[in-house]
């Protein structure tokens, strides 16, 4: 069946509606402020949602694989003054591999908990959340962290550019890449989306779906790791409820980009888009002068616009 | 034959052990947990989260899930601080209550009749909600002027406070409708299977609407009653995880997040279980961390040990067969 060049660019304008949004939203503030569209302020744009980016592409595999993982926000808080205050203690290398051994660590916990054992990942991530904030305080005592010295190339991780393109987009950019093709051309990724949608035909036909729901789990682990390193290195200093609330930036993101939240369907690239619509307002609305809390009422009405009309056209499309 | 009934009654009842257990350890290793005072005050203290969370049991028998409450509190505590030097104390709280109903009946058009996932829509109102409630208060704590409130609120009746009562009266009705209304027993329908609910005749959309309505009312109302225990209503209250202690102690008590399974009695187990948990905590003088510790750890064992039991129940049925 050929379609004609206007139906195949509306089905394309269909399929992508949330990347259409995206610049949509990029030139609504591009129009209402000047300093909006300036190549320092995308570059910006960009290294604030390299956290929340990396994390939600870990959230979406989580996500796809059928179950929710609460804990990330508690998980940042904890990597984050454990790689600041490691650091100065036993030296910025072994600080980042320990920070990434607590993420795979707390994710196995989490995986263990829900794969294994089949308990509800909604309560058992809740639990690791509390789990997770009391350690971190436990660990600082209370008191926020900082480096002794602010110029160790520790720091640079956050701050640096290479010809202008900070080092946290490369790395982001790296992650994505490589969660893009885990999830869409390796034997693990369509496991993933084959355990989301029927766990219990999976056990049948001899997937592990245990093991795959423990490995989705590390995953979003490993990458709440990599975004801690990149949060507070740029800061070069963290504080006990740092990322206090992120898991819900996070789950957003995952949500704009389109991820089934029964599990079985998604995309990497899609999350990337959801965050950056996250990461445009957050923006967007400080460089416009509006108070920074309309950014959630924003957040609400895309969140239900964007869910009512993938709702619509599946309607549509199960009709035809 | 009683020995029977028992072992039945406690494989059911999940519970019913767990609490005992809680409660017998507290009274061996916690000086000063077993007084009367003492057991009043967890009940005082825990009232307010305990009228949010049977709001949450039926959203919750229904299949869904609320988590909208977590700002909506923080909204209807601001609200009816905010107003009532204006308009008056009543007016302020029944303005307060209606707000929670329109969120509530947001919810349920979205997730009834759209179909959209609980999930997404309750996440997305809990942002609205935030947001709202930082526009009304401007980002500023707001004192309650009226003493009628802030009494009603700190008040008690022989070491029973006013909202303890409330919570007591609250539970019953709860107890009522879920069990001897029609209303109560299409909750437990369209929870357990909505297709054959549908089939029978049930109208799932309404059941669901009407779930999430209550839903917002409690959760208003618990925001309203924050504010007159503490006198103020501060912007952040809530944020990030109040919603997620009461679906905690809703399903701690053994209400199944599947839906259809549960009733306002385990509720009350769960969010006593909470409730004594972080008061042997104070009692004990440990630091809070150690507190949150503890509780995340019992929310996990909790489910374990409700699923080896259930687990246990299902073989002994399979083998009666």
């Amino acid at each position: 069946m050929s379609l004609s060049r206007k139906e195949r660019t509306a089905l394309i304008l269909k399929n992508q509606a949330i990347v259409v949004a995206m610049f949509a939203v990029f030139l609504v503030f591009a129009l209402l402020s000047p300093q909006f569209s300036t190549r320092d302020n995308v570059i910006l744009i960009f290294r604030q949602v390299a956290t929340i980016a990396v994390m939600g592409c870990g959230m979406s595999f989580v996500i796809i694989g059928g179950n929710f993982d609460l804990s990330v926000g508690s998980l940042l808080s904890l990597c984050c003054v454990m790689c600041i205050s490691l650091h100065d203690t036993l030296g910025p290398i072994p600080a980042i591999l320990i920070t990434v051994v607590v993420g795979i660590a707390s994710g196995m916990v989490c995986g263990f908990l829900v794969g294994y054992l089949r308990l509800n990942s909604m309560i058992v991530t809740l639990g690791m959340m509390n789990v997770l904030q009391a350690l971190t305080l436990m660990f600082t005592g209370g008191s926020s962290v900082t480096l002794m010295n602010q110029k160790v190339w520790f720091t640079q991780i956050g701050k640096g550019s290479i010809a202008g393109i900070p080092y946290v987009t490369i790395i982001m950019i790296v992650c994505i890449a490589l969660y893009a093709i885990l999830l869409n051309k390796t034997v693990f990724g369509h496991h993933v989306l084959a355990v989301g949608s029927n766990d219990e035909a999976c056990r049948y036909s001899g997937i592990n779906d245990k093991k795959v729901v423990l490995q989705t789990f590390v995953l979003s682990g490993v990458s709440t790791a990599v975004g801690a390193i990149m949060l507070c290195s740029r800061g070069g200093a963290a504080q006990n409820t740092m990322g206090q609330g992120y898991e819900f930036d996070v789950i957003t993101g995952v949500i704009l980009g389109g991820a089934n939240l029964n599990g079985g369907s998604g995309s990497i690239l899609k999350t990337l888009v959801g965050v950056m619509i996250i990461g445009i307002l957050k923006n967007g609305f400080v460089i416009i002068g509006l108070p920074y809390y309309l950014q959630w009422l924003a957040q609400c009405l895309i969140i239900l616009l964007a869910v009512w009309i993938s709702i619509k056209s599946a309607r549509k499309k199960a009709l035809a | 034959m009683t020995m029977k009934k028992l072992k039945a009654f406690l494989g059911k009842n999940t519970v019913v052990p767990i609490l005992v257990i809680i409660l017998l350890l507290a009274a061996v290793f916690v000086p000063g947990f077993l007084t009367p005072r003492n057991l009043l005050n967890v009940l005082n203290q825990n009232a307010v989260k305990g009228i949010m969370a049977i709001g949450m049991t039926f959203v919750i028998i229904n299949g869904y899930f609320d988590m909208s409450i977590c700002t909506l509190i923080s909204l209807t505590a601001a609200l009816s601080c905010g107003l009532q030097s204006s308009i008056g104390l009543v007016p302020a709280i029944l303005v307060s209550i209606a707000v929670g109903l329109a969120v509530g009946a947001i919810n349920g058009f979205l997730v009834a009749k759209a179909g959209i996932n609980a999930f997404v829509v309750t996440l997305a109102l809990m942002l609205g909600c935030r947001a709202l409630s930082y526009m009304y208060s401007g980002e500023q704590s707001i004192l309650a002027t009226n003493d009628l409130f802030t009494d009603f609120g700190m008040g008690s009746i022989g070491g029973l406070s006013y909202i303890s009562i409330l919570f007591i009266v609250m539970v019953l009705i709860a107890f009522y409708v879920l069990r001897f209304t029609p209303h109560g027993r299409n909750t437990y329908a369209v929870g357990g299977n909505a297709g054959s609910a549908f089939n029978a005749g049930i109208n799932c959309v309404k059941t669901t609407f009407i779930n999430f309505v209550i839903c917002g009312f409690t959760g208003a109302l618990g925001g309203v009653l924050f504010a007159a225990q503490s006198g103020a209503a501060s912007p952040p209250l809530g944020w990030p995880d109040m919603h997620m202690l009461v679906i905690a102690g809703v399903v701690l008590g053994g209400t199944k997040l599947t839906g259809g399974f549960g009733n306002i009695w385990y509720t009350c187990g769960g969010i006593i279980i909470l409730g004594v948990v972080s008061n042997m905590m104070n009692l004990l003088n440990v630091q809070t961390y150690v507190s949150t510790l503890v509780t995340g750890v019992i929310m996990i064992g909790v489910l374990y040990l409700d699923k080896v039991l259930t687990e246990r129940k299902k073989k002994a049925a399979l083998a009666n067969l």
